[in-house]
């Protein structure tokens, strides 16, 4: 396959992978925890590092993923001490896991040339030359696997748990009431949220990825009031972001992952427009 | 037959904010089909009176009991407070309602066409079916309270908590609110309700239990509801 | 370096007086984040920056420090009432357009900045100054900025001390007494943008954030009046930004930005656990006395 196909589809499919997960922390009003969790991944990817010295381990994906419910834990335990607000206790925990990490690197890990920025900033165009090989065969780039994967098993997710995720965002009174646990239901979201982000961010790096999180599911929570429509929306929105920053990005010749998210804010402000405008004109319809 | 006839039970039932206590010792019997009101002052502990019952905080100390109903642990429904509702959620009224089903379906299982044409049904006896499609922003305070006893009624449960059923409701949604709990009493459910409105109490609720903090006041309206007992209750400060 | 010879070092001290400062005037306006329950703007600001810097340098070519500094300011600026105006016109939540907004700005950010190392005279080391902080690099100058603008706050928030009290606690009373509280708003917005971009040289973007929060969270537990809050979470800032910039200086390989972190975060965990009355240790031992008293009869 052509090196700038296998990009867009990459692109594509770690925003719309994003954008489901993404969708759910917006409605639960914790659009912010994924800004949380995208940074302390980090913390884990070293953490696991110094277990196994090894840089290509599988090994440290999971330690990555397993520190977005511990980050989770870790907030909603400042939390319910009740002398710090939901705000504050994120602003608390993200900065201190992150500069543990920081300093973790720095320190000791300096020789190992585990590379900081590519965790932050990643780099979408050197996906291609990580080929997935099964015998002998060359059946495409790795990170295409992984993030139609992660896209794949999101869907799944969903639509097992659409009713449990529906109900426990709405009313989570309503949930616990008819058995579905609350407290369940958010950790395993958050899960999917920092598997979703371990897998996103070798191609944007994970400061972006909360940008195909919560923007293209904002554009299409402004454009829509249904739930099925909102996701698909989501999905659509932050798909056409990975290929229209692709190219954006090749035409002016700067960074892809940059251009997808800023194309996501596009997508996000005309959302915005169009639903300043549909209130002026219902409202003049109304009067 | 069951022959104990509370519907909850709790004793020295106990909830504390940051050290300082919201309820105090509370031991309650509330008996069973009968509409009971939970009355008390702003900051009395309402609200986390019925969500102790539900088991939904923890508690410092403290046992909720509830009766069986038929050998089997009795099914609860919910009506939320409508303030703590997120209007902007992207749902219908359909969609809400249909919600009511979801305990029965238990984990993964969809709702099906019976789920739904019970939920329309429902959506009916609010007269509220030609609303099915809107979404909940759309809606009057009335009508959105409508939407959520429908809900309730869909949960087919045997004890209702409702968290202030007639806040921010018209007069005519206040009547048919008030007829559905009558229908559901004889049918021998049993509702326990946050009410504020002492004008109306004596007339809508069998029972009334007032609560600031600890147990004022627990029984039948007509002997519970004295003035002495609503001095007691409201008066300003509370505590010694 | 011996932690006995660092005043002795010129270089050092000014960093550690930098560092210190900085501190101060940053926990001196998270009070006023964390109290407003808008504590992630500081996170928001600092992420939204980024284009703005890189844009100042495209522009004048400089890496004068004063104009990356306005260049900070105004994208930081631009993002808050985006963020703002996207709440109040629509229904979106503030978190949602707080994460779109900081995210697509710093995603605009990135792209600037690879077309700023197309230019001859770039290095590549802006972007990891930006996102880590560069303290060990602070300059008189940079002190100096750092002062100048910590005066100009201090003088603010002294001249409207009694508008911004009622402003934080109560908005609608603030409203009827006649205080224009727009305005307030929208000067505590721009007090608190430039704080967060006078510090993002230091500590980075990631870790502005508790800049803000961390010392002001901490000062909360030990007191109830505003003033005494205030003057508490700048004396945390400062101990915090001090003693971060003396161990980044003492020992080896520990970056100063996320030492400061720590530092912080250290002050706001012991605050938790000691701080009279809230303390989480306080009021195990009031339980148990509560538990007690009810067993012998009630008490209130």
């Amino acid at each position: 396959m052509d090196a700038a196909i296998e990009i867009q589809l990459i692109a594509a499919l770690t925003a719309a992978g994003c954008a489901l997960p993404g969708s759910f922390l917006l409605l639960r009003r914790m659009s912010m925890a994924s800004d949380s969790i995208t940074h302390t991944i980090l913390l884990g990817i070293v953490l696991a590092f110094f277990a196994v010295q090894d840089l290509s381990s599988p090994i440290l994906l999971i330690g990555a993923a397993v520190m977005g419910p511990v980050t989770v834990w870790l907030t909603e335990l400042l939390i319910k001490t009740r002398l710090l607000s939901e705000d504050s206790a994120t602003g608390i925990v993200f900065p201190l896991l992150f500069s543990v990490a920081v300093i973790l690197i720095t320190r000791y890990a300096g020789s190992a040339h585990l590379d900081t920025d590519s965790v932050l900033l990643g780099e979408i165009v050197f996906a291609p030359f990580d080929r997935l090989v099964v015998f002998n065969i060359d059946i495409g780039a790795k990170a295409l696997y992984l993030s139609g994967g992660v896209l794949l098993l999101n869907i799944v997710l969903i639509m097992l748990f659409y009713k449990e995720l529906q109900v426990s965002s709405f009313d989570p009174v309503l949930a616990a009431v008819l058995g579905f646990s609350p407290t369940l239901i958010n950790y395993g979201l958050m899960t999917a949220a920092s598997l979703t982000a371990v897998s996103a961010f070798e191609a944007v790096g994970s400061v972006l990825v909360t940008a195909f999180m919560i923007a293209p599911p904002a554009a299409a929570y402004l454009l829509t009031e249904n739930l099925k429509k909102m996701l698909t929306l989501a999905v659509l929105i932050a798909a056409a972001s990975g290929i229209l920053g692709y190219h954006t990005a090749v035409l002016m010749n700067v960074s892809i992952a940059g251009c997808m998210a800023a194309w996501t804010g596009v997508f996000f402000f005309g959302a915005f427009v169009y639903s300043v405008i549909k209130k002026r004109i219902g409202a003049k319809g109304g009067a | 037959m069951n022959l104990e006839n509370y519907a909850v039970k709790t004793e020295k039932l106990t909830v504390a904010y940051d050290g300082k206590p919201v309820l105090s010792d509370i031991s309650l019997e509330l008996p069973k089909e009968m509409l009971i009101a939970i009355m008390g002052p702003n900051g009395a502990g309402k609200t986390t009176l019925l969500k102790a019952l539900l088991g939904l905080i923890p508690k410092v100390e403290g046992e909720t009991e509830f009766s069986c109903v038929k050998g089997k642990p009795p099914k609860i429904g919910y009506v939320p407070q409508s303030e703590s509702i997120d209007r902007d959620f992207p749902a219908t009224v359909l969609d809400v309602v249909t919600m009511g089903c979801y305990g029965r379906l238990g984990w993964i299982k969809r709702p099906g066409k019976a789920d739904r044409e019970l939920s329309m049904q429902m959506l009916a006896k609010m007269g509220m079916e030609q609303y099915w499609d809107r979404q909940i922003s759309h809606l009057s305070g009335g009508q959105q309270q409508r939407t959520f006893i429908a809900r309730a009624l869909v949960q087919k449960a045997d004890i209702y908590f409702m968290d202030e059923p007639f806040k921010g409701v018209d007069a005519a949604t206040e009547r048919s609110i008030i007829e559905i709990l009558k229908e559901l009493r004889s049918s021998g459910k049993t509702v326990i309700a946050v009410h504020h409105d002492l004008a109306t109490a004596p007339e809508y609720f069998d029972w009334v239990t007032m609560i600031n903090t600890h147990v004022i006041a627990n029984g039948k309206t007509e002997d519970v509801f004295t003035k002495e007992n609503l001095s007691h209750t409201y008066r300003v400060g509370g505590a010694e | 370096m011996s932690i006995f010879n660092i005043f002795s070092d010129y270089t050092t001290a000014v960093v550690v007086f930098g560092s210190a400062l900085l501190g101060m005037v940053s926990g001196l306006l998270g009070t006023f984040s964390v109290l407003r329950r808008q504590s992630l703007v500081g996170d928001g600001v600092s992420h939204a920056a980024l284009p703005g810097v890189v844009a100042a340098f495209l522009i004048t070519g400089t890496k004068n420090s004063e104009l990356l500094l306005l260049g900070a300011f105004i994208s930081g600026l631009l993002a808050l009432f985006l963020i703002l105006a996207a709440t109040k016109k629509s229904k979106i939540k503030f978190d949602a357009a707080l994460a779109t907004v900081m995210s697509a700005f710093f995603g605009l950010g990135t792209v600037l900045l690879t077309c700023a190392q197309k230019l001859p005279d770039a290095t590549q080391a802006g972007i990891h100054n930006f996102i880590y902080g560069q303290a060990s690099s602070m300059l008189r100058r940079d002190v100096t900025i750092i002062f100048i603008c910590g005066i100009f706050i201090l003088a603010a928030v002294l001249l409207l001390w009694k508008e911004l009290k009622v402003f934080i606690f109560d908005r609608e009373f603030a409203e009827q007494l006649g205080i224009p509280c727009k305005r307030i708003n929208l000067i505590l917005s721009f007090l608190t943008v430039l704080a967060v971009i006078i510090g993002i040289q230091t500590v980075g973007v990631v870790l502005m954030s508790a800049m803000l929060i961390a010392p002001a969270a901490a000062a909360r537990q030990w007191c109830d009046k505003l003033w005494v809050m205030a003057v508490l979470s700048a004396l945390f800032g400062g101990i915090s930004g001090a003693a971060g910039a003396v161990t980044g200086a003492v020992a080896e390989g520990i970056p100063t930005g996320p030492a400061i972190v720590i530092a912080a975060s250290l002050i706001t965990v012991l605050s938790l656990l000691f701080a009279p009355r809230r303390g989480i240790i306080f009021r195990i031992i009031l339980r148990h006395k509560a538990k007690e008293a009810n067993h012998n009869g009630r008490c209130n």
